[in-house]
């Protein structure tokens, strides 16, 4: 079995061979991550073709240093994927969240509020994740559904770890806030 | 950086993603997909050419059609009842002698002209190239018009057509005599009344 750096070097080489390898190993993950966001298979299908397209055409610019070949695929789907919602949806209505920067909550508060089990509370959350606008929505996905660390979600995502837990804590807030109107 | 529980947040997503489809090409076949997308990009521009020359068709086909009915004359209906036409006699103008009379003095000097040409080149002992048929102006020769359109018909003629034909503005004839005996008779009614007022008086 070949190695993430060995599939990367046929690529390079322009041989067949590896693009067909690289494909079978990250096609299904690439896949999941966009259609996850795109409500059409048919499009995911095709987004995750043309991130791999992509990939092969830019293989030059992998660095094996920073990311893993995978983490480096999801970013190139993410850019890819909110190129295409933005094309889709032009005009999306946000979440209000001028009374988020309002609220004081502690991140321990509000770890509490988002972790009460509550059937109610989890079935308006997962209303309420629709709402969001797609970049939080990933960030989301990346971090709590596929467990991605915030080292990976900032290399996918092209910001710093702190960046980005700042926006995760506002995403929680802004949440919260939405489930107190209940 | 500590990672909080949020475990409503965690299972809300769980359920959202649950049924995620999986990808059904499971290989890297990009020109099967570049074909398609090809295609969908292409099927619009082919419409559009398409309507396009349609448009273009239909409009061209309507333009000699209505061109074609502007050509045909409308078709000159019989008239159901019989028009008698009153002789007239219309006296034309006759036709000014200038134009008739310039074109055969054009045409001879042509002929003459032609014929002088003709006599000094066979004069000439030099072989002849054949000569071409010089052009002759066509003049055009106004048609002759009747000075009289129509003869005057016969006073005969003139009864006979009268009688064969029935026009609808004139009273008619038989009309005009029951008229008459219907006066004549009322008139004689008058007179036996009165007659038989007077015996009856006396």
């Amino acid at each position: 079995m070949k190695t993430d750096k060995q599939i990367v070097e046929t690529v390079r080489s322009g041989r067949r061979e590896g693009q067909d390898l690289m494909f079978d190993r990250y096609a299904q993950e690439v896949f999941a991550m966009i259609v996850r966001q795109v409500p059409s298979v048919m499009d995911a299908e095709e987004l995750t073709q043309d991130t791999f397209l992509r990939a092969f055409s830019h293989i030059d610019s992998y660095d094996p240093g920073r990311a893993s070949l995978g983490t480096w695929l999801c970013r190139i789907a993410y850019r890819l994927t909110l190129d295409f919602l933005k094309r889709r949806r032009p005009f999306v209505v946000p979440i209000d969240d001028s009374e988020v920067w309002q609220t004081d909550i502690s991140d321990e508060q509000l770890e509490a509020e988002l972790s009460t089990g509550n059937e109610e509370r989890i079935q308006r959350l997962e209303l309420l994740i629709d709402d969001l606008p797609p970049d939080e929505r990933l960030l989301l996905t990346l971090h709590y559904y596929e467990n991605r660390s915030l080292d990976d979600c900032s290399f996918i995502m092209d910001a710093t770890p702190h960046a980005l837990a700042n926006r995760l804590y506002r995403i929680r807030k802004k949440l919260y806030k939405q489930l107190q109107k209940i | 950086m500590k990672t909080p529980k949020d475990t409503d947040l965690r299972e809300a997503l769980r359920r959202k993603y649950a049924n995620t489809p999986q990808m059904k090409r499971l290989s890297l076949t990009p020109r099967p997909l570049q074909g398609e997308r090809e295609r969908k990009r292409k099927v619009f521009p082919l419409s559009w050419k398409g309507i396009g020359g349609g448009l273009i068709a239909a409009s061209i086909a309507l333009l000699i059609a209505f061109n074609y009915i502007n050509k045909v004359k409308p078709v000159e209906e019989t008239p159901v009842v019989a028009e008698v036409v009153e002789p007239e006699v219309i006296e034309q103008p006759a036709p000014e002698n200038s134009e008739i009379s310039e074109s055969p003095e054009i045409s001879e000097s042509s002929e003459s002209s032609e014929y002088s040409e003709y006599s000094e080149n066979s004069e000439s002992s030099e072989p002849q190239k054949p000569v071409k048929p010089k052009r002759t102006r066509k003049v055009q020769v106004p048609k002759e018009e009747p000075l009289l359109a129509e003869a005057e018909p016969m006073p005969e003629e003139a009864e006979a057509e009268s009688e064969q034909t029935y026009l609808p503005t004139e009273p008619d004839p038989y009309l005009l005599a029951a008229a008459e005996t219907q006066d004549v008779r009322a008139r004689g009614e008058r007179l036996y009344q009165e007659v038989a007022q007077l015996i009856n008086n006396h």
